[in-house]
């Protein structure tokens, strides 16, 4: 069975890229968020097993967003996807417990090896 | 009662440790292709038993130390302990054991097993009840890597899902806070740690490697291979467990540091050269005398410096002979063989390059002595010898250089064969093959004609790629000279320099320009009258005591024009079994020059191995005596057939 994947992104069409990006590799997004609070609500209602992770994001940032779906399920696995010189956040993410993460502008190879990677 | 003597009991000792070892080495490669089972273990268990019980007896200490650390781990191990990695340590101690049975029959134990024993103690504690096998990962991330530390947490991350990760260099929270390089290393605990190596490999990932942390400490994992050149890690873990007096060091700055020492031997002897000089103007004596005396000193220093530095390059030969044990045994079951490997002399050190390089014609070498060497077991019986065949492969150091023996007890090489397959592929005429002499023919094993044509791998003896490996040692300024008996066996004797980066030489000149030729190839220097040199083309020849030598012109060969009225100089140089007069017009001294290789751009010029910076500026070129016999033998057949 392909893997169920959440896409957390404010911007539209960074959703719509990663969900072709995830779709060509044959894995189903089960589920779109633009911000934090959007996020921990629909993984609590779908139970992906994947969250792709914007950072910035109005109402509840990706870092603190990474908290609150660790709180609920410490098993969740979350690929960050971070603009570069967000270093900080990043490992701040995944101190939290992100599992790995891509940098903007990434191709779509990158991407689905990160998922990959986290699924293991 | 009183004991037996010794010696009496020996024989005794020896043949029953011959059984046992045997026993062992059998268990063991079932332990390997089948996991442990209890009936297994025991019968391990009872030889390695028996024999510390014998050999203490006998007061054979490291044997007995050794056996007794076996049974620990194969006790370890009929607890149920997980047998991962325990096959290729147990071979190693079962070569170690044989090693130090045939030297107690030669006189003493010389075989150290404290490494052994220590490793032995480390698996057994490693392995502990869990499975888990202790190992040290070690990651170099790409330069173009965005966000190392970020990617570098995320790999521990992933790390930590597979493994017990128990300490991280640099420490995770110096990673957060950006300190790191393009390296990190973690010791972890895993089931299997093989597969580590792929787990964290991915785009941003230069390269992992993973070694077993009971190997880590004797640098094993330096490796040979081409991708540990020049790749050594800096690592803080291993740096930190090893011993404080030991730093790992680039093999490139050591090759750095050595082209410097060579600049440094040059210009010592520039300096000689200019004392000398000034001394023979008669003027300023006084000087003179004070800048020998410091030209002296500073080649006392140079001497000393460059010698640490070899040093500092230099390796056991045991990094490359530990491989062949299992290698053969692989082989000789293949070939439904049996065939005891005797490694011998393995603390001879040799320069690493030259280990790097020797790997290839060893492993040729030893492939021949089982494949075509020794008989199968039957045929053994029925001629006499004791049904496995025995593979001795011993190094030693003799004067400048290093001598490496690869012998088999097995047919030896059936000459009359070997004569008319060369006959027969067309490489001697008939008239030539009945001409040779024993040894002659021999040689002809080495003929790329007669040694890469594959339908003579049944030529009782010797099969492919001799002419490679010849080949391969003289590339190294070695020779390789066999010796053979029809079923007796042969041996191989590969004559290997200490370094490959300075060589002792003689300078001769040639039309005005210097050459250098490698010391180790000459033999002699005679002057032999212009009339003597006899000549049917291109192709010279002397008589030399009673002997044809073949006359090379260095001036032809360099494409000056030859010189015809002198009495010819020739330095009588080998290559190979073959000899060759090396026609120079003046022999000017001898002396250590340092190797550089020709620029590329000149490609490879046949003849010509290198050049060198003599003393005083000027460059030399470096003749290479085995492609100039090369040239003479093409010209003797060129001359037989016109």
């Amino acid at each position: 069975m392909s893997a169920r994947v959440l896409v957390v992104d404010d911007a539209l069409f960074m959703r719509a890229m990663i969900r072709e990006a995830l779709a060509n590799s044959g894995f189903q997004v089960v589920a779109e968020a633009s911000n934090g609070e959007e996020a921990v609500t629909r993984y609590e209602e779908t139970k992906p097993d994947v969250v792709t992770m914007d950072i910035t994001m109005p109402q509840m940032d990706g870092v603190q967003a990474v908290r609150e779906i660790l709180k609920r399920d410490p098993s969740a696995r979350i690929v960050m996807v971070s603009a570069m010189g967000q270093q900080a956040l990043v490992v701040e993410a995944i101190q939290a417990g992100a599992r790995d993460f891509v940098v903007k502008p990434f191709d779509q190879t990158r991407l689905v090896e990160a998922i990959r990677r986290a699924l293991r | 009662m009183k004991a037996a003597p010794l010696h009496r009991l020996l024989p005794v000792f020896l043949a029953e440790a011959d059984e046992h070892l045997q026993a062992l080495e059998e268990g063991v490669l079932q332990l390997e292709r089948r996991g442990p089972n209890p009936e297994l273990v025991a019968g391990l268990f009872r030889s390695a038993h028996t024999l510390k019980g014998s050999a203490g007896a006998l007061g054979f200490v490291r044997i007995s130390e050794l056996t007794h650390a076996v049974e620990e781990v194969l006790e370890a191990l009929r607890e149920g302990h997980a047998a991962d990695g325990l096959a290729d340590l147990l071979l190693e101690c079962v070569d170690a054991l044989r090693a130090l049975r045939q030297e107690v029959a030669d006189g003493s134990e010389r075989t150290e097993v404290a490494d052994l024993v220590r490793r032995l103690r480390a698996w057994k504690e490693g392995s502990g009840g869990d499975g888990l096998l202790p190992a040290d990962v070690w990651v170099r991330l790409r330069e173009d890597c965005p966000m190392r530390a970020a990617r570098a947490l995320a790999l521990l991350r992933l790390l930590r899902g597979h493994t017990q990760v128990e300490q991280v260099a640099p420490p995770e929270d110096a990673i957060a806070q950006g300190q790191l390089g393009l390296e990190f290393t973690a010791r972890v605990r895993a089931r299997e740690p093989e597969a580590l190596q792929e787990l964290l490999s991915g785009p941003d990932v230069e390269s992992v490697r993973v070694m077993p942390a009971s190997e880590a400490r004797d640098e094993r994992w330096l490796d040979l291979g081409p991708q540990a050149r020049g790749k050594l890690p800096d690592d803080p873990v291993l740096t930190r467990r090893a011993s404080l007096r030991t730093v790992r060091v680039d093999v490139e700055r050591l090759d750095r540091l050595m082209n410097l020492v060579g600049e440094l031997v040059v210009d010592r002897i520039r300096f000689q050269q200019i004392a000398e000089r000034l001394r023979g103007m008669g003027q300023a004596n006084g000087i003179a005398q004070e800048l020998h005396e410091a030209a002296t000193h500073l080649g006392r220093v140079a001497s000393d410096l460059q010698a640490q530095v070899l040093k500092a390059r230099m390796l056991p030969i045991e990094h490359l002979f530990t491989r062949f044990p299992r290698y053969v045994r692989d082989l000789a079951r293949r070939a439904g063989k049996q065939v005891e490997v005797v490694l011998e002399g393995q603390d001879t050190e040799l320069d690493r390059s030259v280990i790097e390089q020797i790997g290839g014609p060893l492993m040729h070498l030893v492939r021949n002595a089982v494949d075509h060497g020794i008989e199968p077991p039957e045929e053994r019986a029925r001629l006499g010898k004791p049904p496995a065949g025995l593979l001795r492969l011993a190094a030693s150091q003799e004067e400048e250089g290093i001598v490496v023996v690869v012998e088999d007890d097995g047919r030896g090489i059936d000459t009359g064969r070997v004569r008319q397959k060369a006959v027969a592929l067309g490489l001697v005429s008939a008239d030539a093959a009945a001409r040779m002499s024993e040894e002659e023919a021999v040689e002809l094993i080495f003929h790329p004609g007669l040694s890469t044509a594959a339908q003579v791998t049944d030529v009782s003896g010797r099969g492919v790629g001799m002419d490679a490996v010849r080949a391969g040692v003289q590339a190294l300024g070695g020779s390789v000279e066999v010796e053979t008996q029809r079923g007796r066996g042969t041996r191989f004797v590969l004559r290997l320099p200490l370094t490959l980066a300075i060589v002792r030489a003689l300078l001769v000149s040639c039309g005005g320009e210097r050459y250098v030729v490698p010391l180790a190839a000459v033999q002699e220097i005679v002057e032999v009258p212009a009339d003597r040199v006899h000549r049917v083309g291109s192709y010279r020849t002397t008589v030399l005591r009673g002997a044809v030598l073949p006359v090379v012109s260095v001036h032809e060969a360099v494409g000056l024009p030859v010189p015809e009225s002198a009495d010819r100089l020739l330095c009588v140089v080998t290559g190979g079994r073959r000899r060759v007069g090396l026609w120079v017009d003046r022999v000017l001294g001898e002396g250590e020059v340092v190797v550089k290789p020709l620029a590329s751009y000149l490609g490879q010029v046949e003849g010509i191995s290198g050049a060198t910076i003599l003393g005083d500026g000027r460059v030399a070129l470096i003749l290479e005596p085995q492609a100039l016999v090369r040239l003479a033998v093409r010209e003797e057949e060129l001359a037989h057939v016109g």
